[in-house]
């Protein structure tokens, strides 16, 4: 099971595809969430799903633009991807339950 | 212009250093150079500039302090599984062998003065063996052996905090700990029959 952040840098990760690093992931996530990420709350979630085999790391050329450092690049998995998909149905499942006078906007 | 040399503060470098785990340090602080500079070409004045910077460390602390703390633990895990930790872990088990030793010797004195009614020993025995002697290696020889043989992991997500507790085949270590548990349990049985023996009462009868 995955907690709602990983879910979202997972997320990130899928749609920003071959230039997902830290910095554009912790941009991306801000604007879909809305709340403010520090760049160290972003490699947290990073770290334990690339621990549990969610995502796959590499590290890119030395930069100029960055001080000369590389870029930690990430890219998910097919565990991943599955673990997507598995908290999607789970999604659809929970909210086919709930009953339409409940549902957002219903008068 | 050096490759290494960016727009950020030695002193933020040298905290990110210091806080970040080795794998990511590069990383880390390469987000940090590349994030302040954005800010720095955005027209954001120095002084914002190292507010925001300021705020972010403090922010990004604790998280990275804590995946810092993580990756020691991690690595500490894979030593204790490689060839160096396998002859540490023999050395453990001779450790653990010879701290049992006078819970051995005074459970085998006992034994002879018991049932082959041989005092000599059992005597010098127990007038040289103090208690602290033959508790204290027992305990030595359980904590050292049981910390190679157990592996204690959590996990903790947003719906519950669970556990595993894995026991290794490390049968050196095991015989150790089986042989100090039988030792303590003999001895605690023998303390229990000498303290409280069984006596026979006679209720009046109404």
């Amino acid at each position: 099971m995955l907690s709602r952040i990983e879910e979202i840098v997972l997320l990130t990760v899928c749609e920003l595809d071959k230039q997902a690093y830290g910095v554009p992931i912790r941009e991306r996530a801000e604007q879909l969430t809305g709340k403010k990420l520090s760049i160290g709350a972003v490699y947290v979630p990073l770290d334990r799903m690339a621990s549990r085999g969610f995502l796959t790391s590499y590290e890119s050329e030395p930069t100029l633009e960055r001080g000369g450092r590389r870029k930690r690049f990430y890219r998910i998995t097919r565990k991943g991807l599955r673990a997507l998909r598995e908290i999607q149905q789970l999604n659809d499942t929970l909210q086919a339950l709930v009953p339409d006078s409940a549902r957002l906007g219903a008068n | 212009m050096d490759a290494r040399t960016g727009s950020l503060p030695a002193w933020v470098t040298c905290c990110l250093f210091w806080i970040t785990p080795p794998e990511y340090r590069e990383a880390v602080i390469g987000d940090f150079e590349e994030a302040f500079s954005d800010r720095r070409t955005r027209g954001f004045g120095r002084l914002k500039s190292s507010l925001w910077l300021t705020s972010e460390l403090i922010h990004s602390g604790p998280h990275l302090a804590y995946q810092t703390v993580q990756h020691f633990w991690k690595r500490r895990t894979t030593m204790m599984t490689s060839d160096s930790a396998t002859r540490n872990q023999s050395y453990l088990a001779v450790i653990g062998f010879v701290a049992l030793m006078p819970a051995a010797t005074l459970l085998a004195s006992g034994v002879m003065q018991t049932f082959f009614g041989e005092t000599a020993i059992s005597e010098t025995v127990f007038s040289t063996l103090h208690p602290a002697i033959v508790l204290g290696g027992l305990m030595i020889a359980l904590t050292l052996n049981a910390i190679p043989l157990f592996r204690i992991e959590y996990h903790a997500d947003s719906v519950a905090l669970s556990g595993t507790i894995t026991l290794k085949g490390r049968w050196r270590n095991a015989m150790v700990v089986v042989g100090g548990c039988l030792f303590l349990s003999a001895i605690f049985l023998y303390l229990c029959l000498e303290n409280f023996r069984i006596v026979e009462t006679h209720l009046p009868t109404v």
